[in-house]
């Protein structure tokens, strides 16, 4: 072989290997690929204030150096709810001993209904670890209006009364106390996993 | 006579091949500047401009001018971009109006594909009635569907404009209100993408159209394999 | 040998098809476990038509729940909607419509007994036919976690 053609082989080489690394290694490894939608927010997160489950009152500070997930639903609902808030239960589960770290959150988008020692039992059946959230009407829309959350009762039946629709998106606030993630409420327990193992 | 033809160098053990002539070598120097160029490349050339996710933009229920509820989910997958002002608001009113109005002229410069782009007005008084936002919208141009005006509960205004769009107002002893203009823009997921404040009107214009262009392109393009592309403007703060 | 395999054949498409209803067949019925404290609940099903008359399910009755509603969740990039199908959930001929988290369900209001893990529900799901005709079908619904 002649010295050129080594010469070009091994530059083709460290090129193909570049090439390799830009396009698979380092979206592997560098830029983890979220299921939902990257906040890049220069301030923390917006405080969270209110009545918790246990009886006291909370705030986003006192999850400091835990990933929150942060949802907004109610124990009326029948569907969509018990199915986010199982998947939920699973990924925490699948996660083991990393979610030690993990704090998952509900703020009720019906506090008629949901006292917080109904917000306990509720998400106490999905896991004790479960944090309800609860307050006044006003307190809970200006929380949820700065998540982007809009949530409105709708008129039911004489037997529902009436149901509440609201934005069944799940917030992930990271360690450092910033809103990090978007996720659709409809993920799956695949997805919460991979994205929450790599922030926790 | 010469002993011999032999260079002195043949006697002595051949020389250790240089550094550059050592295959490993040459495959890491060209992977190194092959990395280095190309995130150069990445940085100084921006093949894709993103806008950056700012923060949430607020979720509320609106109503508008013609009285009808609109919620922050009825604007999802529009791009939206939001002013803020008030019907009392005079001449010279410091609320970008006329901005709003001159991109809504021109919006056909810019192409957004199949996302509708829509323009939206926040009164700071809630107690303004439909037929007085009518009134306002009709004075501004503005057509009551691409661009409309709107006003919130009183008492959810502070926490949507100004907890969640960052846009200072006061109402004063005389009924007006101290404000700051702005214009911000929010994607089709309901993320602030761009924020545009104490705007000199007649710059602004193009600037706010060629970041409503990076979005059209961006929902166009980021779907698929491409997304780790978009992924990675946004590691590089390929930001316009 | 015609003897034998045409009753044969005629018990197994009975047995698909659930009985006397035709052609219609509720497959794979299940809810989920449900919080004691919440009085509300949901159960799916796979419902499909093979015969040759439009169905709807109008509604159910079971002993678990004091009202049954059949509701509809929309998911719209986020945002969760839900109404109630005043007009039943229409299962027209040779089609199958699909009961399942996050869009068409049978909902339970003011739940009567817990509903755990294991646990198996009885329901009476109320269909109509084309020619306006009720009937009921029966079915037992696991309670999973899905």
């Amino acid at each position: 072989m002649t010295t050129v053609r080594r010469t070009l082989l091994a530059l083709a080489a460290g090129v193909a290997l570049a090439a390799v690394a830009w396009f698979v290694v380092l979206p592997r490894f560098q830029s983890h690929v979220f299921t939902g939608t990257v906040i890049q927010s220069q301030t923390p997160a917006p405080d969270i204030a209110l009545a918790t489950s246990t009886g006291a009152t909370a705030s986003l500070g006192d999850f400091e150096d835990q990933v929150v997930v942060v949802y907004f639903g109610y124990t009326f609902c029948p569907d969509v709810c018990p199915t986010t808030l199982s998947t939920l239960k699973k990924a925490v589960d699948k996660l083991g001993g990393a979610s030690d770290d993990l704090q998952v959150v509900m703020v009720s988008v019906d506090p008629a209904r949901d006292t917080p020692e109904m917000l306990r039992e509720y998400l106490g059946f999905f896991d004790p670890d479960f944090l309800g959230m609860t307050g006044s009407e006003d307190d809970i829309a200006s929380v949820a209006t700065v998540y982007g959350v809009f949530f409105a009762a709708e008129p039911g039946t004489a037997d529902t009364g009436y149901l509440v629709s609201h934005t069944a998106r799940l917030m992930v606030i990271d360690r450092d106390g910033y809103l990090k993630l978007v996720m659709p409420g409809d993920v799956t327990v695949d997805q919460l996993v991979s994205d929450l193992e790599y922030l926790l | 006579m010469t002993i011999t033809d032999t260079p002195i160098e043949s006697i002595s053990p051949p020389p250790a091949p240089s550094l550059l002539r050592r295959p490993w070598f040459l495959s890491l120097v060209a992977f190194g500047v092959v990395v280095v160029l190309g995130a150069l490349w990445f940085k100084i050339f921006e093949p894709i401009q993103v806008l950056p996710r700012i923060r949430l933009a607020p979720g509320f229920s609106l109503t508008d001018q013609a009285g009808a509820q609109v919620t922050s989910e009825d604007l999802r997958g529009s791009v939206v971009l939001y002013t803020f002002t008030h019907s009392a608001c005079e001449e010279p009113c410091p609320a970008p109006e006329p901005t709003m109005a001159a991109i809504r002229d021109r919006i056909d410069e810019v192409d957004t594909g199949d996302t509708p782009v829509r323009f939206v007005t926040l009164s700071f008084d809630g107690t303004d009635t439909p037929a007085v936002l009518t009134d306002r919208a009709e004075a501004m141009g503005a057509d009551g569907e691409q661009w409309f005006y709107a006003t919130a509960d009183e008492a959810r205004l502070k926490a949507i404009i100004g907890s969640g769009f960052k846009t200072y107002f006061e109402r004063l002893d005389n009924g007006t209100f101290a404000f700051d203009p702005a214009l911000i823009l929010v994607d089709g997921r309901g993320v602030v993408r761009g924020e545009y404040r104490y705007q000199t009107l007649a710059s602004d214009t193009d600037r706010i159209l060629s970041h409503i262009d990076i979005l059209g392109e961006e929902v166009r393009n980021s779907n698929g394999p491409a997304g780790l592309a978009y992924e990675a403007a946004h590691f590089f703060l390929c930001y316009p | 040998m015609k003897r034998i395999v045409l009753p044969l054949l005629m018990v197994l498409v009975a047995g698909c098809s659930g009985d006397d209803s035709g052609g219609l067949s509720v497959d794979d019925p299940w809810g989920r476990p449900t919080p004691d404290v919440a009085t509300t609940a949901a159960f799916f099903a796979t419902i499909s038509n093979a015969g040759t008359a439009d169905e709807t399910l109008v509604g159910a009755t079971t002993d678990a729940c004091r009202v049954i509603e059949l509701h509809e969740s929309q998911m719209d990039d986020g945002v969760m909607r839900m109404q109630q199908l005043a007009g039943g959930i229409p299962v027209p001929a040779g089609t199958t419509v699909v009961l399942q988290p996050g869009g068409l369900h049978i909902m339970c209001i003011d739940k009567q007994v817990p509903l755990v893990e294991g646990d198996e529900v009885a329901l009476d799901l109320e269909f109509v036919d084309g020619d306006g005709e009720r009937h009921t079908e029966s079915i037992t619904a696991a309670v999973e976690d899905r």
